[in-house]
């Protein structure tokens, strides 16, 4: 938060592949995109005008993706989703790929723009998201927040994941829930195997 | 990135108005903390909480740097009015409360420890801890805070004819309403603005005009000006289309 009149949400995130013997290798690591969503629900946080409960406002749930690298040169503060979310055409197993897969998921709709409900691919409105836990969550200074968003060996395996998204839970307080993306960052391909785990560690600064 | 931007404009009696301030204001650290501790799980369980509703007025200035990293950690302004300074017969509503700010020690962990208030500086979590004092602030009505655009919401005071004559007004400064949710509010400041000074008077209201938002980033998004004669606060954003100046000033400011 240097500038004088500004203040400068930024992120940063690291990914590591973890091999069941313990050893660990960064497979990436730079600054992510907060994206326009993000002002969104601050938006209605500070207006008294979004839902009622605060645990609405946090940032819960995740997404990975296989189309990232497609805009990688072009990604910017406007996407409201993944260029291909998991989940769209086999739903869970997309995630879930083995039987001892231990990633938990959730099933509900995702907010566009304009705080309308965005359809999937095949014209649905449930999305599949990764659910971040309260012990993943870590304040790391006053004005920056940790997450850890794990992925087993047995889970995404055989895809070449290359984008991940971060999402508000609810900040309009929708019944249905109404998920939000506020973070955004394309990767390098990482085609995952049941060798390793995927961590990221993703940071953000207020 | 949050910007936020104030607008103070002189109400005279006949209705004339004439613009003092137009410019950016400085985001403070209590904003970021505030949110993230809505992030951890920590903080105020309500909403409302969050939300502007106190703003203090003050005679000094807060003289930051803008090279410093730390420009925005401060939770207060610099010589804010006394409760008399507003004057007897003011319109506004004018309550003692516990102003909040983040707090370090050199020595947290020993029963001793001296505290104090982060001043443009920084500390680690674990030197770190929430505290205030008692100072004098007036409510933000809630109707006066709205919400402008997708991205980011307004707030309106207005300093009628009756408030803070005499006074050489500096500085601004808005606060959230209790987001560490303590059993009584304890205001944290979230937004800045110091001026030239502005000599208040019984000729004029003064009405200031606050907005914060993720302002021009996003196609997507509304971006607005208030063309209000002052610098445009998008100009740094290139190849960022201005819309067209929207905002008029709400009738029930023009009085007499």
């Amino acid at each position: 938060m240097k500038q004088q009149d500004i203040l400068n949400v930024s992120g940063h995130l690291e990914i590591y592949k973890v091999y069941e013997d313990g050893r660990e290798e960064q497979v990436f690591t730079d600054h992510n995109v907060i994206t326009s969503g993000m002002g969104v629900g601050l938006g209605l946080l500070y207006a008294g005008s979004g839902a009622a409960d605060i645990t609405n406002f946090q940032i819960r749930y995740f997404q990975l993706g296989v189309l990232g690298d497609t805009i990688i040169s072009s990604y910017g503060v406007s996407e409201t989703s993944l260029v291909s979310a998991l989940g769209q055409v086999n739903g869970k197993t997309d995630y879930n790929t083995d039987s001892n897969s231990v990633l938990p998921l959730v099933s509900h709709e995702l907010m566009n723009w304009n705080g309308t409900k965005k359809l999937d691919s095949q014209s649905g409105d449930s999305w599949y998201f990764g659910l971040i836990s309260d012990n993943s969550i870590k304040r790391v200074d006053l004005n920056s927040v940790t997450y850890i968003l794990y992925i087993d060996r047995n889970s995404c395996n055989s895809f070449t994941l290359n984008e991940v998204g971060l999402f508000m839970k609810n900040p309009l307080g929708s019944d249905p829930k109404r998920s939000q993306l506020c973070a955004y960052r394309p990767f390098s391909n990482i085609v995952k195997t049941d060798d390793f785990a995927l961590v990221f560690k993703w940071t953000l600064n207020f | 990135m949050i910007k936020g931007h104030v607008t103070i404009c002189k109400i005279y009696s006949d209705g004339t108005k004439e613009i003092v301030l137009d410019k950016a204001n400085l985001i403070t650290a209590g904003l970021g903390s505030s949110y993230i501790d809505i992030l951890q799980g920590g903080g105020s369980r309500y909403p409302d909480d969050y939300t502007p509703a106190y703003f203090q007025l003050g005679t000094s200035t807060i003289d930051y740097s803008a090279d410093s990293a730390t420009s925005s950690y401060f939770y207060q302004l610099s010589t804010p009015l006394p409760w008399s300074a507003y004057g007897e017969d003011t319109d506004l509503t004018i309550v003692k409360r516990y102003r909040g700010f983040n707090a370090s020690s050199t020595t947290p962990l020993v029963a001793t420890a001296t505290w104090g208030e982060l001043f443009l500086t920084s500390a680690l979590l674990s030197a770190c801890t929430f505290s205030g004092s008692d100072e004098y602030f007036s409510y933000i009505q809630k109707g006066q805070v709205t919400k402008f655009f997708m991205d980011s919401f307004e707030a309106d005071i207005v300093l009628d004819e009756k408030t803070a004559n005499g006074q050489a007004i500096t500085e601004v400064g808005l606060f959230s309403k209790n987001p560490k949710g303590l059993h009584e509010d304890s205001p944290v400041l979230m937004a800045y603005r110091s001026f030239a000074a502005i000599n208040k008077i019984e000729a004029f209201s003064l009405v200031i005009h606050w907005t914060i938002g993720f302002l021009g980033l996003s196609t997507n998004i509304d971006d607005h000006y208030t063309g209000g004669g002052g610098k445009n606060p998008l100009s740094r954003a290139v190849g960022i289309p201005v819309a067209t100046p929207s905002f008029n000033y709400p009738s029930w400011n023009k009085r007499g």
